[in-house]
This record gives C-alpha cells, sequence and structure tokens, in this order.
C-alpha cells in the first residue's frame, strides 16, 4: 500500500504505469483520477482549488481508509495520492489505483476508497473564482455515496483513531 | 496548575479567526467549552462558529466533546467539516 499527501503534480499516466510495473502477476487494475473542474455548481470559472490538510491526522485518515479497503475488499496492490496546496482547473487532485485478482472488486474497492476520501479524509477544500472564494463540504450525493457502504462505512471515529 | 496549550484552527475557521495557531495559558484541568470562551474573548465571533455541532474537536489527535476536560497541556484542534478528493 502507498499512500502519498504532496504539493506535486500528479500524472496520473504516470502513476498508472509505475503501478502496472508493480501489479505484475494482477487480473484486474482500475484507477480513478479527480479533476478540479473547470466550472462551479453555480457556473462560474474556477481559478484554483486550495487544499489544506492537518498533516498528522490527514495522513493517518487516509491509513484508516486504505486499512478498512484492505480488509473489507481481496486486493492485492494499493496507491493513494493526494495533492494539497494551489491547483489549477484540469490539474489531478486526488489519483487512486487498486490491483485485485478480478474486476468487480478492483472497481468496488476503488469506489469504496473515492468515497470514503470525499468525506472523511481529513482535508478542507476552497473554490477560488473572480468573485472570492467559497469552501466546500460534501454533497448529500457524497453523503449517499458513503452510506451505502453500510456497515462497512467508517465513522470519523474510525479515521482518527490511533 | 497553569499550563500552554496550542489552539489550532483550520478550513473556514483559520479564516474567521484570521490565523491558523493560537498559544494559551490554561488552567488545568480546564473544559473544553471553558476553553472556547477564552478564545472568543480574544476572537470575538468565534464562539459561534467554534460551538457548532459540525466543527469536530480534537485534543492530541483524540476526539472530544466540549463538555469533556483537558487535564494537562496539548495540542487543541477545530476542524470545520472536512472535503477531499
Amino acid at each position: 500500500m502507498t499512500i502519498r499527501i504532496g504539493a506535486e503534480k500528479i500524472s496520473a499516466a504516470r502513476e498508472l504505469d509505475i503501478f502496472l510495473e508493480r501489479c505484475r502477476g494482477s487480473g484486474a487494475i482500475a484507477s480513478f483520477s479527480g479533476l478540479v473542474r473547470g466550472t462551479t455548481r453555480t457556473g462560474e470559472d474556477v481559478q484554483s482549488l486550495i487544499i489544506e490538510q492537518y498533516p498528522e491526522m490527514t495522513r493517518l485518515s487516509i491509513e484508516r481508509i486504505a486499512d478498512a479497503a484492505a480488509t473489507h475488499f481481496d486486493l492485492e496492490q494499493m496507491i493513494i495520492r493526494h495533492r494539497i496546496g494551489t491547483i489549477r482547473p484540469n490539474e489531478t487532485i486526488v489519483f487512486v489505483a487498486i490491483s485485485s485478482a478480478h474486476r468487480a472488486v478492483a472497481f468496488e474497492a476503488c469506489e469504496y476508497v473515492m468515497d470514503h476520501l470525499k468525506s472523511r479524509a481529513i482535508f478542507w477544500k476552497k473554490e477560488m473564482t473572480a468573485s472570492g472564494g467559497v469552501w466546500i463540504e460534501p454533497t448529500e450525493d457524497d453523503q449517499s455515496a458513503l452510506a451505502r457502504w453500510g456497515q462497512r462505512t467508517l465513522q470519523f471515529e474510525d479515521v482518527l483513531e490511533n | 496548575m497553569t499550563q500552554s496549550c496550542a489552539v489550532l484552527f483550520f478550513g473556514r475557521l483559520k479564516e474567521t479567526a484570521g490565523t491558523d495557531r493560537m498559544d494559551l495559558i490554561v488552567d488545568m484541568p480546564c473544559m473544553i467549552d471553558d476553553l472556547i470562551g477564552r478564545i472568543a474573548d480574544i476572537y470575538p465571533g468565534m464562539a459561534d462558529a467554534l460551538r457548532s455541532e459540525r466543527v469536530r474537536i480534537l485534543v492530541n489527535g483524540a476526539l472530544v466533546k466540549r463538555s469533556d476536560t483537558i487535564e494537562s497541556r496539548g495540542e487543541i484542534a477545530f476542524l470545520p467539516p472536512v472535503s477531499g478528493g
């Protein structure tokens, strides 16, 4: 399992190439790249997205999410990369790749990790436009996506437990 | 006994306070809610924001409630709703 949190740009193509090398012998690899959108929900042009972290707790929260994914799904390898700092439209915020023997597990585990990164990982996200900045919070869709995992859904107590 | 505590603000709370960190000398033991009162004395307008049900509070990395008590020096962090990915 690899977790990297940092300000440097993420090249999803390069990450996937490296991951493919690590996963020789796996039958299935699913990956997800999250990018900064060019417009807000209200149609304004996005200038940038600013992501803040609480370093020790941010890392712990992602480790707990990755641990839970490894517990609930029959994974082989996993990488999670997440950017912090100022990110421009079309740049990658997050990259997740998971390998498994079969595709269903790889897809499902990738969704499980992403649903938790959206609403449980310790980040704060501010969308900057010409009219100022707006702090982004998980939407109802994000909450529903998380809740569908039922008993496998992690609570804050779970991701912050040392 | 008085001890020093580091208070950390993140996200919108950092903006409201105008700082990401403050150091407070506190009489221990100290209830979290009393600590919030001390912070609000220094940063008027923070009281409601810090007492919001949506704000989570960590003391040395452990989740606590406003009614809990800090026994000794440490790091108190106020976390508004999180969003990653």
